[in-house]
């Protein structure tokens, strides 16, 4: 016995009354210490908590503030590459999401943009009256379609008045500029041999009613007559019609021609039987004359002379249409028609058509003056000239503007930025990189998180919803095998079991329980996975599933589910169970009816807080469930969730600070919150709604 | 109108045959419930048994084994076991040629790896006895003969025999089989082996003569398993440096959570009043429990392994680290450009005609940068980031191509083979970036970072602390309360009381719940994985600051390799985990028994 403590004088506890530094204080000074640093314990879990939260919060801002840079790499090197690209509409092409004020690198360089030229030729084919249709379409039915207004319009034949009606509706004026003729060729394949001329008169009977060769020309043979002809949206459909059916073109429709716009097409339908007639423009023919021969028209052969002046009965002029508000507005169309008629009668004859008489060119000049407020019509020098170009129309013209277009971005019409040298640097005009790695910034956004259904780093898709939906599949197979598993395990053990049965099975429970879950992992890919397999077919069950990650990490949570509801069943009174008994229920009626009723509130938290285990485990799904996001609702699938795409990207070279660092917090951030509110409801759903006896 | 129904029936009193036709239904339907709480447990009781047999069928079973030269044949005919250091060390000599250097780097070199091939044999040896001979010369220098005379002298028979085994015989496993299939089906397994996997196994290596096959049950858990360190070969695979890692991770997490945990528990149970603090440090404990542990990974790999890097690594406390110097550096990187680099103490000249004088201050610069561990560390680890800034340095662009095994000019990182296509218009040839990597990727392996032990020690502490204070409060609490008034009755204050009353009564307990609580610790792996283990080590954790790994780490390798042998010794260090825990949670369970108190 301490001496010292025995020998307390009283006198000092009163003294505490009286303010003097009593005995008792003494001592809580020393305590106070104590008590300090045992406190400080216990606030290092509130530290734990607030470091989570400050840790997945931090790094999930920066991930929505970072740059994040898409490599627009391809688009450029195909505009570059090749000037047969610029020919096609990319709808949806990243080049057309840069604008001024978007930062892009190039190499090691980030520069923001200070102008971005998309300097491309995009033509599409629509047959001329296809075109005066999209020309002239209603704003909305174009934002409907998602595709903009083209500019000009390649056209084999002049417009209809028709047409003019539609066009002045939306505020167009249509501006012909003459840029050539052409002339229809009456083709036969090589193989015919009966055929070399025909008058106009025979080709409308062909063309109309007339079923056999023989019906048009007793000594040619009795075989069916086989036609190809442009589709019904061609200028060339229409021009046929008008001048050789008298604009009545039903019975040829009647007769199910081959119909395509794709000219080379009607040459190889033409080719392939003797018995085959069709026409197209010249320039076809001139490609295919190996195969085809071409007919004269009463007597008339096609030519430069034929065509222009007329005596070829199916001559006809070809033409670019824009509009005096559209050329004012987007000055590339003028330059690009100003070029266009400077130097198409260079190269019109090796397209395949006749140059246009000197009065229509003349003509076409005049209306490019008007339409252009007495501009000058001069010499463009293409690599000045920015702004997309976008035709559309007449199979006949492409290849013509084709040509034409090409030599205009061989001349120095292709995509340029205008960049500011460095983010806030200097403003100097770096010359555009031809072929360079350029990328642009495109920040992921919450929205974009939480909505989209596609996460493809490399392309900058961050959206979260394949990882959840994949964590929800697994999590929701898991319950399945466990809620009822684990409850009737809990009931057989808090109802049934002897005593010492139970006192043997729920340690082998907890054994089950403390096997760690990359040993789950193990079992659930060497003997869940072939288990499925053999049962389904190994071809409807990937090697690599979320069925049988989902089946094991529910043989994990049956123990917590059968532990945490058999403590509350237990704690259920026998009073109860006895009343019931007395009242001659069965046993199964007293567990259905008054226990579990009665545990009610301890069953539910058991099962928030399984499905809260099942949504942050982690091993089992990262080695069966298979990696790599996908989308998918199948359970033989193989899908990754948000816990394995963590383990997985962790588990590599991670770099710090990149944008797949930053991102798995943020999934992180959503799993935390995920479970944090599972596990709150879990625990006032015992404190609120517990029957206390 | 319905209630009223109900009402009635709750007043009808049935004949007694219709009663007993429903007391026999009631009990019917009892005894199908009581069949499917029997079918529950039955399947978590058969899953339990499923997975220990999954485990043990595939730890054990056959395998086929062929050798590329039949041991009896190296010394007439007599087993290897029987041969002498010398006579083992003349076979190395005759067979091994060019590799016998490599060997005596592995086995009995004494410097380090750097100066390997700059040293003596005497240096390499340490010992300034040997013969005199050689004793001056580089180890290239000397025949194969008095390297062999070498190994012979400082290598043991045992490690003799295992370089024959290795480089010699170079047995090689080429099927496995589990074991259920091997003692059900032995025959079959026997004519598979002896005739389609033979065939496939001869037809890849372009072997033309029949070589034995012996096939024979294995335990792919064994002595050299737990002793030998991993392996890109499952057959020469161990878990050493794993057990030892986990071993680290444990006497960390126990020393570390124990006394944090204890303390925590005592203050809530013993001092805290009812205020608000201690209830939301109450609730908090509690929530903490159940975050994923992946979570405690993250914020492990943002707090301990980036935030505190300098501490972690052991760079503040100047722990087994040399930062690199310009002279170090160029040390290391003038052996590429044929020695043509030096350092005057201020500048940096190149006379080769590879590189001139400013891109090889650039290149020593990011040697010194990769090299020296900036307190950020940022990006440290990244072969990427390393061949950007090599190529950046040097003007050229540098392509990272992972490939899958290594070939001549692969680099080997972490277990992982990397090639490097290099696009130069300078003309520097490709074997020289080659080097150039390697030597960044070694430099920077040295270089300290953040993945630690120590990093993931605490990240496992932060893990399991909820569970130490919430079972360490359990047990407080079973003290009764007689003992403490009694200690105050005597006159002890609070601490005294606590002291000597309540924490001996309470320890056994606490130690039970802290020994499961490490248990648990033990078989976590998401957060080591966060947190960054490395996946391939050769060599034990010296230090809380050196480089780690650990069992489920390894497991989960293993696992996700495609080779069936690597399954087989996943189950085999499943097994060692298992038993690992067995261990733990047995002790935990005497110590209750033993010990515990009962009031």
């Amino acid at each position: 016995m301490n001496p010292k403590r025995r020998a307390i004088p009283k006198e000092h506890l009163v003294q505490e009354n009286t303010g003097i530094l009593s005995l008792k204080h003494q001592f809580k000074l020393h305590e106070f210490v104590i008590q300090t640093s045992l406190f400080a314990c216990g606030l290092l879990s509130i530290f734990t908590t607030l470091g989570i939260i400050l840790v997945l919060g931090n790094e999930s801002i920066s991930f929505f503030t970072r740059d994040q840079w898409v490599n627009t790499n391809r688009a450029i090197l195909s505009d570059m590459d090749a000037a047969a690209t610029a020919f096609t509409v990319e709808p949806g092409n990243a080049l057309n999401d840069i604008q001024a004020g978007d930062t892009i690198r190039i190499g090691q360089e980030v520069m923001e943009v200070a102008a971005f030229q998309n300097n491309r030729l995009a033509m599409d084919v629509s047959g001329t009256g296809g075109g005066f249709a999209r020309w002239c379409a209603a704003d909305d039915a174009l934002s409907a379609a998602e595709a903009p207004r083209p500019l000009m319009v390649n056209a084999s034949r002049p417009i209809k008045p028709r047409e003019i009606a539609g066009c002045a509706a939306v505020g167009i004026t249509p501006i012909p500029f003459q840029i050539g003729a052409d002339a229809l060729a009456i083709a036969v394949s090589r193989d015919n041999d009966f055929l070399s001329e025909i008058s106009l008169a025979e080709l409308r009977q062909i063309f109309g009613k007339a079923e056999k060769w023989s019906d048009v020309r007793a000594e040619w043979p009795a075989e069916q007559i086989q036609l190809a002809v442009p589709d019904e949206a061609s200028g060339t459909f229409d021009f046929f019609v008008e001048e050789v059916l008298d604009n009545n073109p039903d019975a040829l429709l009647a007769k199910n021609p081959i119909t395509s716009a794709h000219d080379h097409k009607l040459a190889g339908s033409i080719s392939r039987s003797p018995f085959s007639i069709g026409f197209f423009g010249y320039a076809y023919y001139l490609a295919n004359t190996e195969r085809l021969k071409i007919l004269t028209l009463d007597g008339v052969a096609p030519s430069s002379e034929t065509a222009a002046d007329g005596s070829y009965a199916l001559s006809r002029p070809l033409f670019i249409y824009s509009d005096a508000d559209i050329m004012r507005a987007h000055p590339q169309a003028a330059d690009f028609i100003s070029y266009y008629l400077a130097n198409v009668s260079d190269v019109i004859v090796e397209v395949g058509y006749f140059r246009a008489p000197a009065a229509a060119l003349e003509q076409a000049g005049d209306n490019w003056r008007t339409a252009t407020g007495d501009r000058e019509l001069s010499q463009v020098n293409p690599a000045e000239v920015s702004g997309r170009l976008t035709l559309t129309g007449s199979s006949t013209v492409f290849p013509l503007t084709e040509r034409l277009g090409r030599m205009f971005v061989e001349a120095g019409y292709v995509p340029r930025f205008e960049v500011l040298r460095g983010i806030r640097g200097e403003h100097t005009i770096a010359p555009h990189r031809q072929g360079g790695a350029v990328e642009y910034n495109d920040r992921p956004t919450i929205l974009e998180f939480f909505t989209h259904t596609n996460w493809i780093p490399a392309i900058g898709e961050f959206g979260v919803i394949p990882l959840i939906n994949a964590t929800l599949m697994t999590s929701a197979i898991a319950i399945l095998v466990a809620l009822p598993l684990g409850i009737g395990a809990a009931v057989y053990l808090s109802e049934y079991a002897a005593p010492n049965v139970r006192n043997t099975l729920k340690p082998m429970l907890e054994i089950l329980a403390g096997i760690p879950t990359v040993v789950y992992g193990y079992f659930a890919l060497t003997f869940m996975t072939p288990l499925l397999r053999s049962v389904f077919g190994a071809d409807v069950v990937n090697i690599y599933n979320t069925g049988s990650a989902g089946v094991v990490v529910g043989i994990l949570i049956i123990p917590l589910i059968s532990s945490m509801s058999e403590d509350a069943l237990h704690a259920v009174p026998s009073a109860l169970r006895e009343a019931s008994y007395g009242l001659g229920a069965t046993r199964l009626e007293t567990v259905v009816k008054v226990v579990i009723p009665a545990a009610l509130s301890g069953i539910l938290a058991a099962f928030i807080v399984a499905v809260s285990r099942a949504i942050g485990e982690t091993m089992i799904v990262a080695i069966a469930a298979g990696a790599g996001p996908n989308f998918t609702f199948n359970p033989f699938d193989s899908a990754e969730t948000m816990t394995g795409h963590i383990a997985r990207i962790s588990g590599g070279d991670l770099s710090y600070d990149s944008i797949d660092y930053n991102s798995i917090f943020a999934i992180g951030l959503t799993l935390f919150l995920m479970t944090f509110l599972l596990n709150a409801l879990s625990r006032v759903i015992i404190s609120r709604f517990r029957e206390t006896y | 109108m319905a209630k009223d129904k109900a009402k009635n029936k709750l007043h009808y009193m049935p004949a007694e045959a219709e009663f007993l036709k429903r007391l026999q239904a009631r009990q019917r339907r009892g005894n199908l419930s009581k069949a499917f709480n029997y079918f529950s447990v039955g399947v978590a009781t058969l899953a339990l048994i499923a997975l220990f047999l999954n485990v043990l069928n595939e730890a054990f079973g056959a395998i086929g084994i062929v050798n590329t030269i039949e041991p009896e044949t190296l010394a007439g005919g007599r087993p290897l076991e029987e041969l002498n250091s010398q006579e083992l060390a003349l076979i190395l000599a005759d067979h091994a040629g060019g590799r016998l250097r490599v060997m005596i780097r592995d086995t009995i070199s004494q410097v380090d790896v750097d100066d390997f091939t700059r040293s003596t044999v005497a240096e390499i040896v340490a010992d300034p006895n040997v013969n005199a001979a050689i004793a001056d010369q580089l180890l290239k220098h000397i025949s194969a003969e008095q390297q062999a005379d070498l190994l012979a002298g400082y290598a043991s028979t045992a490690a003799l025999r295992r370089l024959v085994l290795d480089n010699v015989v170079k047995q090689q496993v080429i099927a496995s089989f589990t074991l259920a299939e091997a003692i059900f089906n032995f025959d079959a397994v026997k004519a598979e082996i002896e005739g389609r996997l033979l065939e496939a196994y001869k037809k890849n290596k372009r072997l033309d003569e029949a070589k034995v096959t012996v096939i024979r049950f294995h335990s792919w858990l064994n002595s050299e398993f737990i002793t030998t360190p991993m392996s890109s070969t499952p057959a020469l695979a161990g878990v050493r440096t794993a057990l030892t890692g986990s071993v680290g991770l444990m006497a960390v997490v126990a020393l570390v959570a124990l006394p944090i945990g204890l303390g925590a528990a005592i203050y809530l149970e013993e001092y805290a009043a009812q205020g608000f603090i201690n209830r939301l440090i109450e609730t908090n404990v509690r929530n903490l429990a159940g975050v994923p542990s992946i979570i405690y990974g993250m914020l492990g790999l943002a707090v301990f392994v980036r935030a505190l890097a300098p501490f972690s690594s052991g760079l503040v406390f100047h722990f087994n680290f040399d930062a690199p110097t310009v002279n170090s550096v160029i040390h290391r990187i003038a052996p590429v450009f044929d020695d043509q680099i030096s350092f005057d103490g201020a500048r940096i000249h190149s006379d080769s005609d590879l590189i001139d004088s400013p891109a090889a201050q650039r290149l020593v610069d990011v040697f010194l940068h990769y090299g020296t561990p900036s307190l950020t560390m940022q990006g440290n680890s990244n072969i990427h980031a390393m061949a950007n800034s090599l190529s950046d340095a040097l003007d050229v662009t540098v392509d990272v191509i992972p490939v899958d095994a290594g070939g001549e000019h692969d680099i080997e990182i972490r277990g992982s083979y990397y090639r490097f296509d290099v696009a130069d218009d300078a003309g520097m040839p490709d074997p020289v970036y080659d080097q150039l990597m390697t030597n960044l990727v070694r430099i920077n392996s040295f270089a300290p970072n953040g993945r630690t032990l120590v990093s993931a020690g605490l990240t496992l502490v932060l893990l399991i602390l909820p569970i130490i204070i919430i079972n360490a409060q359990e047990a407080i609490r079973a003290v009764p309360a007689a003992i403490r008034e009694a200690s105050y009755g005597l006159g002890a204050t609070r601490w005294q009381t606590i002291w000597h009353q309540v924490l001996p009564a309470a320890l056994p307990g606490i130690m039970t719940g802290t020994i499961l609580s490490v248990s648990r610790a033990v078989g976590e792996t998401a957060p080591l994985i966060v947190v960054g283990a490395a996946t391939f080590l050769l060599t034990d954790p010296t230090s809380p600051f050196s480089q780690f790994t650990a069992m489920p780490i390894q497991i989960f390798q293993w696992t996700a390799r495609p080779q069936g042998q690597f399954g087989d010794i996943a189950a085999a260090a499943i097994i060692v985990l298992l038993a690992l825990m067995l261990t733990l949670n047995a002790a935990a369970i005497i110590l209750r028994n033993r010990y515990s108190i009962r009031y």
